[in-house]
């Protein structure tokens, strides 16, 4: 048992800490709600190496581990969840293409996101009808000659408005539902076809793009199909098991941040001619977020240590984004609340925080998913 | 970053897991609902070295770790919570603080015998009116010229009718408030110092609680443990440590009610399905396992940080507040997933629940630990 950081993992700390504080932060705290994330941001993280950081660096990445990388994830998440989302999305997107990809996969995709070329890259599960119930997609590829013709509609596309390519989970057999008639493919913004939809009108999580996708008879090369036909769920379900991770990675960057500015808030404001924190009822708030805060962080240094291990971790990194999200949401909320009246206007952050993080027990598998996974694990087990 | 148990660390596990199996899956019902202190059994715990935990091997003790200790507090709760009890108190407790601040003579006189079991301890701080403030306490001890005059009374005193050895705090400046307490040493049968009768408790009911009242005790000046007006101090010192190992205790109990709830769930058919099929229960198991695990993780944590020297005075009220909260939280839904047989004694849940209720209230009860962990996060420590 050792409960620290190697010297590495704190570099990398440090490293993405710094770059938050004075890269991110001063370019996001002059966006609106309104304002999407600015391509010059998005190209500077992508240049600092942001983009590729697990694929390994004979590819070109920064080569991290899964800690690391969730430090990576916290960091950002503490000064702009969105940012923490888009660079999130696309790592898993790079780490799809290492993973799954063939050479001509990492010359033709890869290299996009290695050079920036494409800051970022999207992920097309999620249908109008099929969300947490991911394998009864219904956009169709259908084999034509040495090419496959996509139709179809997907939502919630992190990244619409910025990819240069996406990864598309369509269904390559129309004969058997569920999973195993689902193929994976890489599809280039360019190609004819392609319609970027409406930008979603979000609770929060603004800066970030979230967009409808319309695909119009699409003609994609077989060479541009990951695995096998038939594949294609589990290279999606694969991607989403370190999604896990990064999500809960993410809802606690932005909980710490938001803890950090109860307790800031706590230590001036004074009523009955004594500061918010030394009354009890503050204090108890503020050691129950601490408290529920370390045992997230614990839960997902765990799973990403396994990860990293490349030991079994689909219960533990289920355990972590149930937990952690979970408890973000609550922290969020009893940071509003000792906030008070000011703590419900735009001019103090921490009603921002708590619209930002309510996403996180939703995506990348619903809280009710998540405890699904894990009873399924422990019932299995005895 | 490394989160596997080191071998010695699983070898001590499985020691305390074939033990807690063998020896008190059975009978812990029974001790329980007789309210008896298994006597019979402390020969055993001594001769698996539970007896002296902590203890150096020049003493005669297993001079295991933080988390050794905290690994077999697990296990033993896991079927028996009034011996885990039982062990917190006699390791963590009374001969801790003779372990840690007695001088060598203390030390070669009182720990072999404890650790051989051959000598129970206990530890003497509450009293009837001074719980969570220590410092309200009445207990004074006057020195005379070759000993001090102790007088006054101790409330919930674990092994307080059954201990050999006792460790007592009393005032010895009373105007020094918390810095005027002394810790003395009083072995049974002195004149003036009595045992009250055992306590009948919610749980924990086979392990012994009874008050101590002194009336004009003599304990010899050798019998002073530490320095003078140190004792509450000293003690400070140690309770860090004995959080981890209630923490520790909730956990082994919140785990029994989580494995006992899986079995349930999966034999128990209603509807024409076993209940574990059923979401409502399936989310219950899914909560406890979880929140068990972050439990674990705060507790080993606090037993890393200890052994690489660090304070945890932080860490060990979270590990221990969590732990305690998540276990009794466990034990609850256990019942309920058992429906009416939970509350049954035929089943081991209800006494799961009554077991765990203690540790949100013993070693600093939850709200204490709030105080204390509010305390150092608003004073930037810690966290």
């Amino acid at each position: 048992m050792k409960f620290e950081l190697t010297d590495d993992q704190k570099a990398v700390q440090e490293w993405a800490r710094n770059f938050s504080e004075t890269i991110v932060a001063p370019v996001v705290s002059k966006l609106s709600d309104r304002d999407k994330l600015p391509m010059d941001l998005l190209k500077k993280l992508s240049a600092e190496g942001f983009m590729s950081l697990m694929v390994p660096e004979a590819q070109g990445g920064a080569g991290l581990d899964s800690l690391s990388f969730s430090l990576v994830i916290t960091e950002l998440a503490r000064i702009c969840a969105s940012t923490s989302i888009s660079v999130a999305v696309t790592n898993m997107i790079a780490d799809v293409l290492v993973r799954e990809g063939q050479k001509h996969h990492h010359d033709k995709f890869l290299s996009q996101l290695l050079s920036g070329e494409s800051p970022t890259a999207s992920f097309c599960l999620t249908e109008n009808s099929s969300g947490s119930d991911a394998s009864a997609l219904q956009m169709t590829a259908k084999k034509e000659g040495d090419q496959y013709c996509l139709n179809g509609e997907k939502i919630y596309v992190t990244n619409g408005a910025f990819s240069n390519f996406f990864l598309i989970m369509a269904r390559t057999n129309t004969e058997i539902n569920g999973s195993k008639g689902v193929s994976a493919f890489l599809v280039p913004r360019a190609s004819k076809g392609v319609v970027i939809g409406k930008e979603e009108d979000k609770m929060g999580l603004n800066a970030s793009s979230t967009t409808r996708m319309v695909f119009e008879n699409v003609l994609v090369p077989e060479s541009d199909r990951l695995l096998n036909e038939g594949e294609g769920m589990q290279v999606a379900l694969r991607a989403l098991d370190g999604g896990r991770i990064s999500v809960a990675s993410q809802a606690l960057g932005v909980a710490k941040r938001s803890l950090e500015a109860g307790i800031e808030y706590a230590k001036v404001r004074e009523q009955f001619g004594k500061t918010l924190g030394e009354f009890q009822a503050i204090q108890w708030k503020i050691a129950n977020a601490s408290t529920e805060l370390s045992a997230a962080e614990l839960l997902i240094r765990r799973a990403a240590w396994l990860k990293s291990q490349k030991l079994p971790h689909r219960l533990e990194a289920s355990m972590a984004k149930l937990f952690s999200t979970e408890m973000a949401i609550r922290l969020c909320d009893e940071m509003i609340q000792i906030h008070g009246g000011y703590g419900y206007i735009k001019d103090y952050p921490v009603e921002k925080y708590y619209r930002d993080v309510r996403v996180t027990s939703l995506y990348e598998g619903t809280s009710e998913i998540q405890r699904t996974v894990i009873a399924k694990n422990i019932l299995g087990g005895l | 970053m490394n989160f596997e148990l080191s071998d010695d660390h699983k070898a001590i596990r499985q020691l305390a897991r074939n033990f807690s199996e063998s020896d008190l899956k059975e009978t812990a019902s029974k001790w329980d609902q007789e309210k008896k202190f298994p006597h019979e059994l402390v020969p055993k715990l001594a001769e698996l070295g539970f007896m002296g935990m902590s203890i150096p091997e020049e003493y005669g003790g297993s001079d295991l770790d933080l988390l050794s200790c905290a690994i077999v507090m697990e296990e033993v709760a896991r079927h028996c919570g009034s011996t885990a009890l039982t062990l917190a108190s006699h390791n963590g407790l009374g001969s801790k603080h003779i372990l840690e601040f007695g001088n060598e003579a203390q030390k070669k006189k009182y720990l072999p015998d404890i650790a051989a079991g051959k000598k129970l301890s206990a530890w003497a701080l509450t009293e009837p009116g001074s719980g969570s403030d220590a410092s309200g306490m009445k207990t004074v001890a006057v020195e005379e010229k070759d000993c001090f005059v102790l007088n006054g009374s101790k409330a919930f005193i674990t092994q307080g009718s059954v201990g050999d050895v006792y460790l007592v705090l009393a005032k010895t400046s009373p105007e020094k408030r918390q810095k005027g307490v002394s810790a003395f040493i009083i072995e049974k049968g002195t004149p003036g110092f009595t045992p009250g009768k055992p306590e009948d408790k919610l749980g924990c009911r086979g392990s012994d609680t009874s008050t101590l009242s002194l009336d004009n005790v003599r304990v010899p000046k050798e019998n002073l443990v530490g320095e003078r007006d140190m004792g509450f101090i000293d003690t400070l010192k140690i309770l860090d440590k004995g959080r981890v190992i209630i923490g520790a205790m909730a956990l082994g109990l919140g785990r029994g009610a989580l494995e006992e709830s899986i079995r349930y769930a999966k034999e128990r058919e209603q509807f024409g399905q076993p209940i574990a099929n059923f979401q409502a229960i399936q989310w219950k198991l899914a909560n406890m396992a979880t929140e068990l695990e972050a439990a674990r993780l705060l507790l080993y944590r606090a037993c890393y940080l200890h052994r690489e020297g660090r304070s945890i005075n932080t860490e060990a009220s979270m590990a221990k507040l969590f732990a305690s909260e998540a276990g009794l939280k466990a034990c609850d839904e256990a019942i309920q997933i058992h429906g009416g047989y939970g509350y049954i004694k035929d089943y081991p849940v209800e006494r799961y629940w009554r077991d765990c209720r203690i540790c949100t209230i013993g070693e600093g009860t939850s709200e204490v630990q709030r105080m204390i962990i509010s305390r150092n996060i608003l004073r930037g420590q810690g966290g």
